[in-house]
């Protein structure tokens, strides 16, 4: 007669116990962190943190050469519209592209700053109120990134330019921290390199005499002042370990072939580097829109680039999984006139335009909003800068009507009088 | 007659009627020992020890010049032995010209927020700074100046505060708001703040009418160059947004502290402009409310003005205003030491707002000199405090008495102020009635003098006519046949006549205009009565205004101060309580610490027990395997065997079953043959049958062993079944440990972050109480200067700008004299430092007009220190400066003491010295750059950017 313990095989209670020891060992060494760095709840983490990605079309982009085309009237220029993805919703011939990326994408096409100065209409767009001479309001990026801060040792609001850039003062009352870090194309991250001729060893060591003198002093008096002090030191050499984030030539050569090998194709793949890297907030720009003269000509050109990566862009965080947590917003300072002045140029035009929304907690294929047949008149929903900037805080889960503690001042997330554009959030 | 006269009622009440409990018995003694008697009062337990010398030293180089002391200005201050060195030392600096310096940079920063803007010059502002601060202006005359600016000529600097705000005039009321009254009106713009009762509608638009007649003027002649423009009318009205349906409010000018601009009712303000505002010119009228409010505003009878002023001067010295934030002043943001507010506010204004009286009586107090460690707060102490805290509590609460008096007096306020009002407008109509008289009794009187002067001729030629008439009679009774003379006689007669009527007729209407005008004259006299009568009526509303409003005001400060007693009573159970839960969380920590300890202690005894435990599973399980091989061999073996047996069984039985037959055959046929074969068959089934007996022998045997081998197996089950079964329990302990210790661990943490928690609680209430030293992070600029002096870049300064001034010098220039070639290498020094000074600025400052208040540390700022170009520079090796002398010196722990001379002010610990001759150590091969990376260590060091 066999004799065979059915399910207690000695493979099988080996086995077992294998498994009852690795959880053990698990639970009593790392206490607990096993279960974070397992890649799927890491992902799933991951997937929580929300960004904002601002792509600016400097100088005023045609809202009728791009997402509001007026084919076929008198103020509609050469260019026909094209059906998109999404049933029904039409775009310039400009963005072949995009057309196929608009079901992730919605649009608005009344906005209105009432204003045609570029810096004032662009001003209202950033920072969502109308600049007064009475105070200086954050751009949305220091908003974003105050309202995400969650103490990571990266910096939360970053302009990408070009080349390396420095800090912006750009966050009003929301102080330093938030103000804009640029960021390049070329040359990365600013001083995140060391001095000529230093080696790592040296800067260990000079690292750890000042972190010994620190270590003395804290001794003597320890504030919230002087940990957020030593933690920026601190934040510095991770930043310079990590400085690699900010280089977008550590992107393979074919993703960024398919961005493009203009300045706008490697903002936004630096973009989506850094976003990846759980940036809260990047701006990247695109210029120059203002087409007083040849406007068709420079539209073809200029919208080129725009389309391809644009589309790329919202191709790749969507097959990353990150166009979920990820607000993409197309942003513009104003439009420009429906009608076509004697240079074939469009003037400017701040009484309803438009701007493009996709990812993280917005309805994708949306259009609000509609401009009378010739474009020269909102006929339905009106959407002032300060609504965008609700919609925004609320697309990624913060509250626009909360406050903000400056310094022991209470002071608004957003202008109050502005409300979100409910339709537009998923 | 038109009259017109302005006056200024001033009602002011406040700090004056109260006087402070210190003073009275202690008028003569100095400010800064009323300062600490005041705090010394308000503390729980012993304050902070006043701060060591070094401390002490480079504290007030940083909060009087803007930067560290020079390791020699250090040493000479360590080794003065003279007693009052600290009062010689406090002198000296305030007197230096870098005090200036620093001070008017402090100024421009206070005033403008780093704002900055092209309307005009920072140049032309820096000498308007310069010049009040040295001449000493005192601090009301330079907000005077700065808020009465047009931009004009000598106003042109000053003028920078209204212009860089574009003169818009909600800009400047929420400027002025903040700057000047330590109150944040913005809200109130559109309604009453909803938070905070203090800050009303009708306040803000009392400020903004003083300014909203004032707008920019950009000369269209000269480059949109900026002015300010006012215009001579113009009135302010408001609505809630809350109730927009309401009427709009009318708002007059005024402050809230109740300073009013007021007109006298019956003489109208001149509206007449001494340059009519225009396309090229900005207007100036001859009266300004801009004017005004700079009198207003500073007059001491705003007693907002004083004591914001004084909170900014004392917060910028002592790191943390009394009312904090700054510019947060309202009953729900109470000063957390209001008499020491009301003291500073009084002496100030006592002082004729002389800021650097302010300065150097704050600099001189203990308060100022404390050091920043944190005293011990002593348990006995803490329960004796308990028991005073108990005997206090009746003392707070405003008495039902007095809630009725202020309401009455609040009544009579309103009612008086609602007579008040009545009486204006009969008065402006009076007035107007009084100058239409005026003016119609002006016309007649001229009609009557110009009558007058026609009958005074009429008179004259009657006079003459008379005569000639006379003449002709005569002269016609003498020649009486000349027929013409007695013609000419009678015309003349006849002329005599009609003159005579002509004067009699004008005679009579003069007497009749003299008569109207008598009557008028009666009128106007009746209502210049009447208007005396209401001006003395008024007069005595005024009063009782003045009067309810005292008692008010005297009652809302009664209330406000039983407000603060109570609050700081409700301060002082809090700091008690969170004392209380300090005790408390430093024993759950030690409690909890203790438990994770014993965990820890405990962990590797369980887990050897576990490793045990698996260890004998592994053996048995060995055992198994190796058992269960063997029984499975047994058993294939005894399955060949009994096959076997059962073949030779068949034979067996078949060969039996032939003997059977051969033997029956045999019986019949007795045949040898047979018997031969039968025999054959019966040794063959002999030995058969001793096979199968033999086969039996060894299955039985195998047999035996299989079951003994299975019973060994099930033994080895059983025993590893009792030991999965210790096993499974050793790690349920294990997992049960875990959580335990976890949970440990955990309620330690909590204990830790609660511990913080209320360390952070008790140090604010000691910090609140100014009873220990804050901490306070360099500004830019003292940033700047501190890292040229602990650097020792002057010298290097010094030698660039000789340079740079010798490049200048054109060749065959006459002889420059030495004092004007040190005054301009000082400026070219001094362009340095500042050059210095703005790389910080945009390093570390807050963004321009926003409050500069607030500290924030960065990543891209520890950057810049850890490797931007800029600041490698300042640490190279040049002549003269810190690095380059550092690198001559061989000796470490000289190298030590000298580096913490310059940089922190001190002489270097033990500690301090051996890590500097180790970092020396193991660098040798460079120690030039050795010495580099020692003082950028410290330059970047905490208790550099801190001012300690």
């Amino acid at each position: 007669m066999k004799c065979r313990y059915a399910c207690q095989s000695p493979e099988h209670i080996v086995a077992r116990r294998g498994f009852l020891g690795t959880l053990a060992a698990g639970a009593g060494g790392a206490l607990g962190l096993g279960a974070l760095v397992q890649p799927e709840a890491a992902a799933e983490i991951a997937a929580k943190k929300r960004r904002v990605l601002s792509i600016f079309l400097s100088g005023g982009v045609s809202q009728l050469e791009s997402f509001d085309p007026k084919p076929g009237t008198l103020n509609g220029g050469p260019f026909r519209a094209i059906p998109t993805s999404v049933p029904g919703t039409h775009i310039c011939e400009l963005l072949p592209k995009t057309a196929e990326q608009m079901h992730r994408i919605s649009l608005i096409r009344t906005v209105n700053t009432n204003n045609n100065d570029h810096g004032l209409s662009r001003y209202q767009v950033e920072r969502g109120h109308k600049k007064t001479p009475t105070s200086d309001f954050p751009h949305i990026g220091a908003v974003v990134a105050k309202g995400l801060d969650e103490g990571s040792s990266l910096p939360g609001h970053i302009h990408v330019s070009s080349g390396a850039g420095s800090r912006s003062s750009n966050s009003a009352y929301l102080g330093p921290k938030y103000g804009s870090i640029g960021v390049g194309t070329k040359g990365g991250l600013r001083n995140s390199e060391l001095p000529g001729g230093m080696t790592a060893t040296v800067n260990d060591q000079r690292q750890a005499f000042r972190r010994a003198t620190d270590e003395r002093f804290l001794q003597r008096r320890r504030t919230a002042e002087t940990d957020a002090y030593v933690q920026s030191h601190e934040q510095a050499l991770q930043l310079m370990n990590n400085r690699d984030i900010f280089d977008v030539t550590k992107e393979p050569e074919k993703l960024a072939e398919r961005y493009g090998q203009f300045d706008l194709g490697k903002q936004c793949l630096l973009a989506r580097r850094l976003l990846e890297n759980d940036i809260s907030f990047v701006q990247v720009s695109h210029s120059n829109y203002d087409t007083h003269a040849e406007n068709f000509n420079f539209h073809i050109e200029q919208l080129g680039e725009f389309d391809q990566a644009y589309s790329v862009l919202i191709d790749d965080l969507a097959e990353r999984g990150m166009l979920d947590s990820t607000l993409v917003v197309v942003l513009t300072e104003f439009g420009r006139t429906p009608r076509i002045n004697r240079k074939y140029g469009r003037d400017h035009w701040g009484r309803g335009f438009s701007i493009a929304l996709a990812g993280c907690g917005i309805q994708p294929g949306g259009v609000v909003g509609k401009m009378s047949d010739d474009g020269t008149d909102i006929a339905d929903r009106e959407v002032k800068p300060a609504d965008l900037f609700h919609t925004y805080l609320r697309a990624i889960g913060l509250d626009p009507t909360s406050d903000f503690d400056v310094g022991g001042r209470a002071i608004p997330m957003a202008d109050p009088t502005g409300h979100a554009v409910e339709e537009l959030l998923a | 007659m038109r009259f017109f006269r302005r006056t200024l009622s001033l009602f002011f009440f406040g700090s004056l009627l109260i006087a402070s409990p210190v003073q009275g018995e202690t008028e003569e003694v100095p400010l800064h020992q009323r300062i600490d008697a005041l705090l010394e009062h308000a503390q729980i337990s012993a304050p902070a020890e006043v701060a060591n010398d070094n401390d002490f030293v480079r504290r007030v180089y940083i909060d009087l010049v803007g930067r560290s002391p020079r390791v020699e200005e250090t040493r000479s201050f360590l080794t003065d032995a003279e007693g009052d060195k600290r009062v010689r030392l406090i002198d000296e600096l305030m007197k230096s010209r870098e005090f200036a310096r620093y001070y008017i940079g402090v100024l421009d920063v206070m005033l403008m927020e780093r704002l900055g803007g092209t309307r005009v010059s920072q140049d032309d502002w820096r000498s308007f700074l310069t010049q009040a601060v040295e001449e000493q202006w005192s601090y009301d005359a330079m907000v005077q100046a700065i808020i009465e600016a047009d931009g004009t000529g000598q106003q042109r600097g000053a003028a920078k505060f209204l212009l860089e705000r574009d003169v818009e005039p909600n800009a400047l009321t929420r400027t002025i708001g903040r700057i000047f009254l330590g109150r944040d009106l913005q809200c109130a713009q559109c309604h009453d703040h909803p938070n905070i009762v203090d800050y009303s509608q009708a306040e803000y638009h009392g400020i903004l009418a003083f300014v909203s007649r004032s707008y920019l003027f950009e000369d269209p002649n000269d480059n949109k160059k900026a002015y300010v423009g006012e215009k001579s009318d113009g009135e302010t009205e408001y609505k809630s947004v809350f109730v927009p349906e309401d009427e709009p409010t009318k708002s007059l000018p005024h402050l809230l502290s109740g300073l009013t601009l007021e007109l006298e009712s019956n003489g109208v303000v001149d509206d007449s402009y001494l340059v009519a505002p225009s396309k090229n010119e900005a207007g100036v009228p001859k009266f300004s409310r801009r004017r005004q409010l700079a009198r207003l505003i500073t007059h001491p009878a705003n007693e907002y003005f004083a004591k914001n002023a004084v909170n900014r001067f004392w917060a910028q010295i002592m790191g943390r205003g009394i009312v904090d934030p700054v510019d947060f002043q309202h009953p729900d943001n109470l000063p957390s030491q209001p008499q020491l507010l009301e003291l500073l506010a009084e002496e100030f204004v006592n002082s004729g707002f002389d800021w650097r009286f302010l300065i150097r009586e704050i600099a001189l107090s203990k308060t100022y000199q404390r050091m920043i460690d944190f005293p011990v707060l002593p348990l006995e102490v803490a329960a004796d405090l308990t028991g005073q805290q108990n005997g206090q509590q009746t003392e707070s609460g405003t008495s039902s008495w007095q809630a009725r008096e202020e309401a009455l007096a609040g009544e009579r306020l309103k009612r008086a102020r609602k007579k008040l009002r009545a009486i204006d407008e009969s008065m402006k109509m009076r007035g107007d009635q009084v100058e239409q008289l005026v003016k119609a009794t002006t016309e007649k009187s001229a009609a009557i003098a110009a009558t007058e002067k026609q009958l005074q001729e009429k008179e004259g030629q009657r006079a003459a006519l008379q005569k000639a008439t006379q003449a002709a009679e005569e002269a016609a009774k003498s020649l009486s046949e000349d027929k013409s003379l007695a013609d000419s006689h009678q015309q003349l007669k006849q002329r005599l006549a009609k003159l005579e009527e002509s004067v009699a007729a004008v005679k009579k209407d003069v007497e009749a205009k003299r008569e109207a005008l008598k009557k008028e004259n009666e009128s106007l006299k009746t209502l210049r009565f009447q208007l005396a009568r209401d001006r003395d009526q008024r007069r005595g509303f005024a009063d009782t205004v003045a009067e309810a409003r005292g008692v008010v005001s005297v009652f809302g400060r009664r209330a406000r101060e039983m407000r603060v007693r109570a609050e700081q009573s409700s301060q002082q159970q809090q700091f008690l309580t969170v004392n209380q839960d300090l005790i408390v969380a430093r024993q759950e920590l030690e409690r909890a610490e203790q438990q994770v300890v014993e965990f820890n202690r405990q962990r590797p005894d369980i887990e050897a027990q576990a490793d045990a435990a698996r260890n004998q599973l592994k053996k048995i399980e060995a055992g198994i395997v190796e058992h269960q091989a063997r029984i499975d061999e047994l058993a294939n073996r005894k399955s060949v065997l009994e096959q076997k047996q059962l073949k030779l069984e068949a034979a067996v039985a078949a060969i039996q079953t032939a003997h059977g037959h051969a033997r029956a055959a045999a019986a019949l046929f007795a045949d040898p043959q047979l018997d031969d074969a039968i025999g054959k068959l019966a040794e063959q089934e002999q030995q058969l049958q001793d096979a199968l007996q033999r086969q039996a022998g060894r299955l039985k045997k195998e047999v035996t062993e299989l079951a003994s081998n299975q019973s060994m197996m099930a033994t080895l089950v059983s025993e590893q079944q009792t030991w999965l079964a210790k096993e499974q329990s050793i790690l349920q302990t294990q997992g049960e440990f875990d959580v335990a210790a976890r949970s440990a661990m955990d309620s330690r943490d909590k204990a830790r972050v609660e511990l913080k928690a209320s360390e952070e609680r008790i140090r604010k209430a000691w910090e609140n109480r100014f009873a220990v030293r804050s901490l306070v992070p360099l500004s830019p600029e003292q940033l700047a200067g501190a890292t040229i002096a602990a650097l020792e870049l002057d010298g290097r300064f010094e030698r660039e700008a000789e340079q740079e001034w010798k490049k200048n010098q054109k060749e065959g220039e006459a002889e420059v004299k030495e004092e004007q070639k040190a005054l301009e290498i000082q400026k070219l020094v001094e362009k340095r430092a500042d050059q210095m000074v703005s790389v910080y600025v945009s390093m570390f400052g807050a963004p321009g007009g926003a409050p500069q208040d607030i500290f924030s540390a960065t990543a891209d700022q520890a950057l810049f220190f850890s490797n931007d170009g800029r600041v490698q520079n300042w640490l190279s090796p040049s002549e003269g400066t810190l690095v380059h002398r550092l690198s001559k010196i061989e000796d470490a722990k000289q190298v030590a003491e000298e580096l913490h001379m310059a940089v922190l002010c001190r002489h270097p610990h033990e500690g301090e010295v051996k890590a500097v001759e180790e970092y020396l150590q193991t660098r040798q091969d460079d120690r030039a750059q050795a010495v580099r990376e020692l003082a950028w260590g410290l330059i970047s060091s905490l208790e550099f950017r801190f001012n300690r």
